[in-house]
Protein backbone atom coordinates (compact mmCIF):
# COMPACT_ATOMS: atom_id res chain seq x y z
CA UNK A 1 0.00 0.00 0.00
CA UNK A 2 1.20 3.49 -0.80
CA UNK A 3 2.09 5.40 2.35
CA UNK A 4 -0.05 8.50 2.83
CA UNK A 5 1.78 11.68 3.79
CA UNK A 6 0.57 14.98 5.16
CA UNK A 7 3.05 17.68 6.01
CA UNK A 8 3.34 21.17 7.36
CA UNK A 9 6.08 23.75 7.42
CA UNK A 10 5.98 26.96 9.45
CA UNK A 11 8.16 29.56 11.08
CA UNK A 12 8.21 30.81 14.65
CA UNK A 13 7.59 34.53 14.33
CA UNK A 14 7.45 35.78 17.91
CA UNK A 15 7.94 34.80 21.54
CA UNK A 16 5.64 31.80 22.08
CA UNK A 17 4.47 32.68 25.60
CA UNK A 18 4.41 36.49 25.51
CA UNK A 19 2.33 37.04 28.65
CA UNK A 20 4.07 34.52 30.81
CA UNK A 21 7.03 35.37 33.03
CA UNK A 22 10.01 33.24 32.19
CA UNK A 23 12.73 32.09 34.59
CA UNK A 24 16.16 33.42 33.63
CA UNK A 25 17.78 30.01 33.80
CA UNK A 26 19.87 29.89 30.63
CA UNK A 27 23.40 28.81 31.42
CA UNK A 28 26.60 29.66 29.63
CA UNK A 29 28.99 26.80 28.99
CA UNK A 30 31.50 26.77 31.86
CA UNK A 31 34.45 28.10 29.86
CA UNK A 32 37.73 28.43 31.75
CA UNK A 33 40.81 27.85 29.59
CA UNK A 34 42.10 29.84 26.61
CA UNK A 35 41.17 26.88 24.40
CA UNK A 36 37.59 26.84 25.75
CA UNK A 37 37.07 30.51 24.87
CA UNK A 38 38.80 30.16 21.52
CA UNK A 39 36.64 27.19 20.47
CA UNK A 40 33.46 28.90 21.60
CA UNK A 41 34.32 32.14 19.83
CA UNK A 42 34.85 30.25 16.59
CA UNK A 43 31.32 28.83 16.43
CA UNK A 44 29.28 30.63 13.80
CA UNK A 45 26.16 32.51 14.88
CA UNK A 46 22.67 32.36 13.48
CA UNK A 47 21.28 35.65 12.12
CA UNK A 48 17.78 34.59 13.20
CA UNK A 49 16.21 36.03 16.38
CA UNK A 50 16.08 33.99 19.58
CA UNK A 51 12.40 33.79 20.62
CA UNK A 52 12.47 30.73 22.83
CA UNK A 53 14.45 29.26 25.72
CA UNK A 54 14.98 25.57 26.44
CA UNK A 55 12.06 25.29 28.88
CA UNK A 56 9.66 26.95 26.45
CA UNK A 57 10.96 24.82 23.59
CA UNK A 58 10.29 21.64 25.58
CA UNK A 59 6.84 22.98 26.45
CA UNK A 60 5.98 23.38 22.76
CA UNK A 61 7.28 19.88 21.93
CA UNK A 62 5.45 18.49 24.93
CA UNK A 63 2.15 20.06 23.81
CA UNK A 64 2.63 18.67 20.28
CA UNK A 65 3.33 15.16 21.59
CA UNK A 66 0.34 15.29 23.95
CA UNK A 67 -1.89 16.32 21.05
CA UNK A 68 -0.45 13.57 18.82
CA UNK A 69 -1.00 10.93 21.52
CA UNK A 70 -4.64 11.97 21.67
CA UNK A 71 -5.11 12.01 17.90
CA UNK A 72 -3.23 8.80 17.09
CA UNK A 73 -2.72 6.67 20.22
CA UNK A 74 0.44 4.54 20.07
CA UNK A 75 1.73 6.18 16.89
CA UNK A 76 5.53 6.18 16.64
CA UNK A 77 6.85 9.71 17.04
CA UNK A 78 10.36 10.92 16.30
CA UNK A 79 11.39 14.36 17.47
CA UNK A 80 14.45 16.41 16.62
CA UNK A 81 15.94 17.67 19.85
CA UNK A 82 19.41 19.14 19.65
CA UNK A 83 21.37 20.46 22.65
CA UNK A 84 19.53 18.00 24.86
CA UNK A 85 21.48 18.64 28.06
CA UNK A 86 19.96 22.02 28.84
CA UNK A 87 17.48 20.75 31.42
CA UNK A 88 15.49 17.62 32.22
CA UNK A 89 13.22 16.63 29.34
CA UNK A 90 9.50 16.48 30.32
CA UNK A 91 8.24 12.98 31.13
CA UNK A 92 5.73 12.80 28.26
CA UNK A 93 8.57 13.22 25.76
CA UNK A 94 10.20 10.15 27.31
CA UNK A 95 7.21 7.89 26.48
CA UNK A 96 8.05 4.56 24.88
CA UNK A 97 6.57 5.45 21.48
CA UNK A 98 8.67 8.61 21.24
CA UNK A 99 12.33 8.74 20.17
CA UNK A 100 14.32 11.94 20.55
CA UNK A 101 17.16 12.48 18.10
CA UNK A 102 19.75 15.11 17.18
CA UNK A 103 18.99 14.36 13.55
CA UNK A 104 15.89 12.53 12.42
CA UNK A 105 16.90 11.90 8.79
CA UNK A 106 18.14 8.31 8.93
CA UNK A 107 15.57 7.09 11.45
CA UNK A 108 12.74 8.61 9.43
CA UNK A 109 13.98 6.88 6.27
CA UNK A 110 14.06 3.58 8.11
CA UNK A 111 10.79 3.83 10.03
CA UNK A 112 8.71 5.11 7.16
CA UNK A 113 9.23 1.78 5.42
CA UNK A 114 8.16 -0.38 8.34
CA UNK A 115 5.78 1.61 10.52
CA UNK A 116 2.04 1.72 9.89
CA UNK A 117 2.02 5.31 11.03
CA UNK A 118 4.75 7.74 11.92
CA UNK A 119 4.83 11.35 13.05
CA UNK A 120 7.97 13.43 12.60
CA UNK A 121 8.41 16.68 14.53
CA UNK A 122 11.42 18.57 13.25
CA UNK A 123 12.00 22.07 14.53
CA UNK A 124 14.90 24.43 14.12
CA UNK A 125 13.88 27.03 16.71
CA UNK A 126 16.84 29.20 17.61
CA UNK A 127 17.54 28.95 21.34
CA UNK A 128 21.12 30.14 21.36
CA UNK A 129 22.86 31.92 18.53
CA UNK A 130 25.41 29.18 17.97
CA UNK A 131 22.76 26.58 17.15
CA UNK A 132 22.51 28.13 13.65
CA UNK A 133 18.81 27.40 13.46
CA UNK A 134 16.30 29.40 11.39
CA UNK A 135 13.13 29.16 13.53
CA UNK A 136 11.44 26.80 11.09
CA UNK A 137 9.34 23.80 12.08
CA UNK A 138 8.15 20.86 10.02
CA UNK A 139 5.61 18.15 10.74
CA UNK A 140 5.21 14.99 8.66
CA UNK A 141 2.53 12.41 9.25
CA UNK A 142 2.82 9.10 7.42
CA UNK A 143 0.17 6.43 7.44
CA UNK A 144 -0.69 3.23 5.64
CA UNK A 145 -4.36 4.16 6.08
CA UNK A 146 -6.04 6.95 4.18
CA UNK A 147 -5.63 10.16 6.16
CA UNK A 148 -8.61 12.52 6.44
CA UNK A 149 -7.88 15.94 5.02
CA UNK A 150 -6.47 18.25 7.68
CA UNK A 151 -5.30 15.38 9.85
CA UNK A 152 -2.41 17.49 11.13
CA UNK A 153 -4.61 20.48 11.96
CA UNK A 154 -4.74 19.92 15.78
CA UNK A 155 -0.93 20.08 15.86
CA UNK A 156 -0.81 23.03 13.48
CA UNK A 157 -3.29 24.89 15.71
CA UNK A 158 -1.06 24.11 18.66
CA UNK A 159 1.90 25.68 16.84
CA UNK A 160 -0.11 28.67 15.62
CA UNK A 161 -1.13 29.48 19.20
CA UNK A 162 2.58 29.77 19.94
CA UNK A 163 3.33 32.18 17.13
CA UNK A 164 4.18 29.83 14.28
CA UNK A 165 2.99 31.16 10.94
CA UNK B 1 31.60 -13.86 43.83
CA UNK B 2 29.03 -16.46 42.79
CA UNK B 3 27.02 -15.05 39.90
CA UNK B 4 26.04 -18.28 38.19
CA UNK B 5 22.43 -18.66 37.17
CA UNK B 6 19.84 -21.39 37.40
CA UNK B 7 16.67 -21.89 35.39
CA UNK B 8 14.62 -19.68 37.70
CA UNK B 9 16.93 -16.71 37.29
CA UNK B 10 17.71 -16.73 33.62
CA UNK B 11 17.56 -13.49 31.61
CA UNK B 12 16.37 -13.45 28.01
CA UNK B 13 18.97 -10.82 27.15
CA UNK B 14 22.46 -12.14 26.42
CA UNK B 15 25.62 -10.13 25.83
CA UNK B 16 27.30 -11.63 22.76
CA UNK B 17 30.23 -9.27 22.81
CA UNK B 18 31.75 -6.11 24.27
CA UNK B 19 34.67 -4.17 22.83
CA UNK B 20 36.25 -1.02 24.19
CA UNK B 21 38.91 1.31 22.84
CA UNK B 22 40.12 3.97 25.29
CA UNK B 23 40.59 7.44 23.80
CA UNK B 24 43.50 9.60 24.99
CA UNK B 25 43.09 12.89 26.78
CA UNK B 26 43.74 15.20 25.06
CA UNK B 27 42.58 13.58 21.86
CA UNK B 28 45.24 15.44 19.83
CA UNK B 29 48.30 17.54 20.56
CA UNK B 30 46.61 20.37 18.71
CA UNK B 31 42.93 20.85 18.04
CA UNK B 32 41.90 19.79 14.53
CA UNK B 33 38.89 20.77 12.41
CA UNK B 34 35.81 19.05 13.75
CA UNK B 35 34.87 17.31 10.49
CA UNK B 36 38.36 15.73 10.39
CA UNK B 37 38.06 14.67 14.04
CA UNK B 38 34.69 13.04 13.46
CA UNK B 39 36.00 11.23 10.36
CA UNK B 40 38.97 9.92 12.33
CA UNK B 41 36.63 8.62 15.02
CA UNK B 42 34.54 6.92 12.34
CA UNK B 43 37.74 5.17 11.25
CA UNK B 44 37.97 3.72 14.74
CA UNK B 45 34.30 2.83 15.27
CA UNK B 46 33.89 0.97 11.95
CA UNK B 47 36.80 -1.46 12.37
CA UNK B 48 36.01 -2.06 16.06
CA UNK B 49 32.44 -3.03 15.20
CA UNK B 50 33.66 -5.38 12.46
CA UNK B 51 36.31 -6.88 14.74
CA UNK B 52 33.70 -7.67 17.40
CA UNK B 53 31.14 -9.06 14.98
CA UNK B 54 33.73 -11.25 13.32
CA UNK B 55 34.77 -12.77 16.64
CA UNK B 56 31.17 -13.50 17.64
CA UNK B 57 30.68 -15.33 14.34
CA UNK B 58 27.24 -13.76 13.85
CA UNK B 59 26.56 -13.03 10.15
CA UNK B 60 26.35 -9.28 9.58
CA UNK B 61 22.95 -9.70 7.94
CA UNK B 62 21.50 -10.87 11.29
CA UNK B 63 21.59 -7.47 12.98
CA UNK B 64 18.26 -5.66 13.07
CA UNK B 65 19.52 -2.34 14.42
CA UNK B 66 22.69 -0.52 15.39
CA UNK B 67 22.52 2.73 17.35
CA UNK B 68 25.41 5.07 18.08
CA UNK B 69 24.97 6.70 21.48
CA UNK B 70 26.79 9.47 23.25
CA UNK B 71 26.50 11.74 26.25
CA UNK B 72 28.89 14.51 25.43
CA UNK B 73 29.18 14.60 21.62
CA UNK B 74 26.48 17.13 21.07
CA UNK B 75 27.96 20.54 20.23
CA UNK B 76 29.30 19.54 16.78
CA UNK B 77 25.72 18.63 15.83
CA UNK B 78 23.95 21.41 17.75
CA UNK B 79 26.12 24.03 16.06
CA UNK B 80 25.58 22.19 12.74
CA UNK B 81 29.35 22.00 12.28
CA UNK B 82 28.83 18.38 11.19
CA UNK B 83 25.67 16.52 10.31
CA UNK B 84 24.67 12.99 11.14
CA UNK B 85 23.77 11.73 7.64
CA UNK B 86 27.36 12.54 6.54
CA UNK B 87 28.81 10.63 9.49
CA UNK B 88 26.41 7.72 8.90
CA UNK B 89 27.47 7.68 5.24
CA UNK B 90 31.12 7.40 6.24
CA UNK B 91 30.28 4.59 8.66
CA UNK B 92 28.39 2.75 5.95
CA UNK B 93 31.68 2.29 4.09
CA UNK B 94 32.44 -0.31 6.78
CA UNK B 95 29.21 -2.19 6.11
CA UNK B 96 25.44 -1.92 6.21
CA UNK B 97 25.43 -3.12 9.84
CA UNK B 98 27.22 0.03 11.06
CA UNK B 99 25.25 2.53 13.20
CA UNK B 100 22.69 4.51 11.25
CA UNK B 101 20.97 6.38 14.05
CA UNK B 102 22.62 8.67 16.59
CA UNK B 103 21.01 8.94 20.04
CA UNK B 104 22.27 11.36 22.68
CA UNK B 105 19.13 12.98 24.12
CA UNK B 106 19.07 10.59 27.06
CA UNK B 107 22.76 11.19 27.79
CA UNK B 108 24.35 8.25 29.65
CA UNK B 109 21.10 6.26 29.48
CA UNK B 110 20.86 6.57 25.67
CA UNK B 111 21.80 2.91 25.15
CA UNK B 112 18.78 1.82 27.21
CA UNK B 113 16.34 4.10 25.43
CA UNK B 114 17.70 2.81 22.09
CA UNK B 115 17.18 -0.77 23.23
CA UNK B 116 13.63 0.06 24.29
CA UNK B 117 12.98 1.66 20.89
CA UNK B 118 14.27 -1.44 19.10
CA UNK B 119 12.12 -3.78 21.20
CA UNK B 120 9.10 -1.55 20.65
CA UNK B 121 9.64 -1.58 16.87
CA UNK B 122 9.91 -5.35 16.84
CA UNK B 123 6.74 -5.66 18.89
CA UNK B 124 4.85 -3.22 16.63
CA UNK B 125 6.01 -4.94 13.46
CA UNK B 126 5.33 -8.35 15.00
CA UNK B 127 8.73 -9.92 14.60
CA UNK B 128 10.88 -11.54 17.25
CA UNK B 129 13.69 -9.19 18.21
CA UNK B 130 17.06 -10.91 17.92
CA UNK B 131 20.36 -9.08 17.54
CA UNK B 132 21.03 -5.44 18.22
CA UNK B 133 24.24 -3.46 18.46
CA UNK B 134 24.87 -0.35 20.49
CA UNK B 135 28.05 1.60 20.11
CA UNK B 136 28.83 4.38 22.57
CA UNK B 137 31.28 7.13 21.82
CA UNK B 138 32.44 9.82 24.17
CA UNK B 139 35.38 11.90 23.02
CA UNK B 140 36.44 15.38 24.08
CA UNK B 141 36.50 16.59 20.48
CA UNK B 142 36.90 20.29 21.38
CA UNK B 143 39.12 19.60 24.41
CA UNK B 144 36.79 21.52 26.73
CA UNK B 145 38.10 21.66 30.30
CA UNK B 146 34.67 20.98 31.84
CA UNK B 147 34.50 17.65 30.03
CA UNK B 148 37.88 16.65 31.46
CA UNK B 149 36.92 17.37 35.04
CA UNK B 150 33.90 18.83 36.78
CA UNK B 151 32.26 18.84 40.18
CA UNK B 152 29.51 16.40 39.22
CA UNK B 153 31.70 13.36 38.55
CA UNK B 154 35.27 14.71 38.73
CA UNK B 155 37.51 13.07 36.10
CA UNK B 156 35.95 11.89 32.84
CA UNK B 157 37.09 8.91 30.81
CA UNK B 158 36.71 8.68 27.05
CA UNK B 159 36.37 5.78 24.69
CA UNK B 160 34.51 3.85 22.04
CA UNK B 161 32.37 0.95 23.21
CA UNK B 162 30.53 -1.60 21.12
CA UNK B 163 28.03 -4.02 22.64
CA UNK B 164 26.23 -6.82 20.81
CA UNK B 165 23.03 -8.00 22.49
CA UNK B 166 20.91 -10.99 21.68
CA UNK B 167 17.28 -11.30 22.68
CA UNK B 168 17.43 -15.04 23.25
CA UNK B 169 13.88 -15.46 24.53
CA UNK B 170 11.04 -12.89 24.59
CA UNK B 171 11.76 -10.34 27.31
CA UNK B 172 9.41 -9.78 30.21
CA UNK B 173 10.80 -7.37 32.76
CA UNK B 174 14.49 -7.35 31.92
CA UNK B 175 14.55 -3.69 30.89
CA UNK B 176 13.78 -0.79 33.22
CA UNK B 177 13.80 2.60 31.54
CA UNK B 178 12.71 5.78 33.26
CA UNK B 179 13.54 9.17 34.58
CA UNK B 180 13.93 10.61 38.06
CA UNK B 181 11.21 12.91 39.28
CA UNK B 182 13.17 14.50 42.11
CA UNK B 183 16.01 16.99 41.97
CA UNK B 184 18.49 14.41 43.25
CA UNK B 185 18.44 12.09 40.24
CA UNK B 186 21.42 9.93 41.18
CA UNK B 187 20.09 9.10 44.66
CA UNK B 188 16.65 8.38 43.22
CA UNK B 189 18.27 6.14 40.62
CA UNK B 190 19.97 4.18 43.42
CA UNK B 191 16.59 3.50 45.01
CA UNK B 192 15.23 2.33 41.64
CA UNK B 193 18.22 -0.01 41.27
CA UNK B 194 17.56 -1.39 44.74
CA UNK B 195 13.85 -1.94 44.02
CA UNK B 196 14.68 -3.62 40.71
CA UNK B 197 17.30 -5.84 42.32
CA UNK B 198 14.85 -7.00 44.96
CA UNK B 199 12.83 -8.52 42.11
CA UNK B 200 16.00 -10.04 40.65
CA UNK B 201 17.75 -11.86 43.46
CA UNK B 202 21.21 -13.04 42.62
CA UNK B 203 21.96 -10.56 39.85
CA UNK B 204 25.17 -8.59 40.29
CA UNK B 205 24.90 -4.89 39.63
CA UNK B 206 27.25 -3.03 37.26
CA UNK B 207 26.91 0.62 38.23
CA UNK B 208 28.19 3.81 36.62
CA UNK B 209 31.59 5.01 37.85
CA UNK B 210 31.49 7.91 40.28
CA UNK B 211 33.79 9.54 42.86
CA UNK B 212 34.00 8.07 46.37
CA UNK B 213 31.22 10.22 47.87
CA UNK B 214 28.69 8.93 45.32
CA UNK B 215 30.04 5.39 45.64
CA UNK B 216 29.35 5.62 49.39
CA UNK B 217 25.80 6.75 48.71
CA UNK B 218 25.27 3.76 46.39
CA UNK B 219 26.72 1.46 49.03
CA UNK B 220 24.36 2.77 51.69
CA UNK B 221 21.24 2.81 49.51
CA UNK B 222 21.89 -0.58 47.90
CA UNK B 223 22.37 -2.14 51.34
CA UNK B 224 24.97 -4.68 50.42
CA UNK B 225 23.53 -5.89 47.11
CA UNK B 226 26.31 -7.62 45.17
CA UNK B 227 28.02 -5.25 42.75
CA UNK B 228 31.06 -5.12 40.51
CA UNK B 229 33.88 -2.80 41.64
CA UNK B 230 33.64 0.90 40.81
CA UNK B 231 36.41 1.72 38.34
CA UNK B 232 36.30 5.51 38.63
CA UNK B 233 39.82 5.64 40.06
CA UNK B 234 41.16 3.78 37.03
CA UNK B 235 39.07 5.14 34.15
CA UNK B 236 37.20 8.20 35.44
CA UNK B 237 33.48 8.52 34.69
CA UNK B 238 33.05 7.06 31.19
CA UNK B 239 29.42 8.11 30.74
CA UNK B 240 27.14 5.42 29.21
CA UNK B 241 30.09 3.07 28.77
CA UNK B 242 30.59 2.49 32.51
CA UNK B 243 28.48 -0.66 33.06
CA UNK B 244 29.83 -2.24 29.86
CA UNK B 245 33.39 -1.45 30.83
CA UNK B 246 32.64 -2.96 34.21
CA UNK B 247 31.31 -6.17 32.63
CA UNK B 248 34.22 -6.28 30.20
CA UNK B 249 36.76 -5.93 32.99
CA UNK B 250 35.00 -8.58 35.08
CA UNK B 251 34.80 -10.98 32.15
CA UNK B 252 38.45 -10.56 31.26
CA UNK B 253 39.68 -11.17 34.79
CA UNK B 254 37.30 -14.04 35.64
CA UNK B 255 36.92 -16.97 33.33
CA UNK B 256 33.20 -17.29 32.63
CA UNK B 257 32.38 -20.97 32.41
CA UNK B 258 28.69 -20.84 33.35
CA UNK B 259 26.25 -18.05 32.43
CA UNK B 260 26.40 -15.16 34.90
CA UNK B 261 23.60 -12.67 35.46
CA UNK B 262 24.10 -8.93 35.85
CA UNK B 263 22.24 -5.65 35.91
CA UNK B 264 23.84 -3.04 33.68
CA UNK B 265 22.86 0.37 35.04
CA UNK B 266 23.34 3.91 33.77
CA UNK B 267 22.04 7.24 34.97
CA UNK B 268 22.22 10.63 33.29
CA UNK B 269 22.93 13.93 34.99
CA UNK B 270 19.37 14.98 34.13
CA UNK B 271 17.95 11.86 35.78
CA UNK B 272 17.18 9.50 32.87
CA UNK B 273 18.14 5.95 33.73
CA UNK B 274 18.46 2.54 32.09
CA UNK B 275 18.73 -0.82 33.82
CA UNK B 276 19.08 -4.05 31.87
CA UNK B 277 19.19 -7.52 33.34
CA UNK B 278 21.43 -9.62 31.11
CA UNK B 279 23.83 -12.50 31.01
CA UNK B 280 27.44 -13.03 30.15
CA UNK B 281 28.19 -16.54 28.93
CA UNK B 282 31.28 -18.54 28.07
CA UNK B 283 30.68 -17.46 24.44
CA UNK B 284 30.65 -13.72 25.16
CA UNK B 285 33.45 -12.11 23.18
CA UNK B 286 35.41 -9.59 25.24
CA UNK B 287 37.88 -7.22 23.61
CA UNK B 288 39.90 -4.54 25.36
CA UNK B 289 41.76 -2.69 22.63
CA UNK B 290 44.87 -0.58 23.10
CA UNK B 291 44.40 3.14 23.50
CA UNK B 292 43.53 4.88 20.23
CA UNK B 293 46.58 6.17 18.44
CA UNK B 294 46.26 9.82 17.44
CA UNK B 295 47.57 9.17 13.94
Amino acid sequence: MVKQLQQYCGTLSRMPFPDMPSIAEAQMLPLTTDNDFSVFANFTSSPYPVFVNVREHYQILSDLVDEAQLCWPKITIIVRISMPGGMRIPANLLADNVLLLEDITCEEQKLVVFENSLLVIEDYFTRIEIDNNDNSVRLRLYSNDVLPSGALQPLITCLQKRGVI
Amino acid sequence: MNTEVNNQTVSGLVVKGIAFTPLPQPLFDQLRPIDQVMSMLVQSIGPQVNQLIEQTGIPTTEFDRHFLCSTMIELPFTTQSVNWPDIAGQLKEYGEHQPDTFVNAYECASWGYSLRHYLKQAEGQKYQAKYMIVSIIDANVYDFEFWRYNDHWQHSGFGITTVILEVETPLTDEITIGSAVTHNGVAEFATVVRRTMMKKPGAVVALPFFPVNVQMMFEKLLRGQPSLPDLHAKYGHCFGADPWLSLLTHGLSNKIEQPQRFMACSVALNGYYAIAELMLTSDTVLIMNKEWHRG
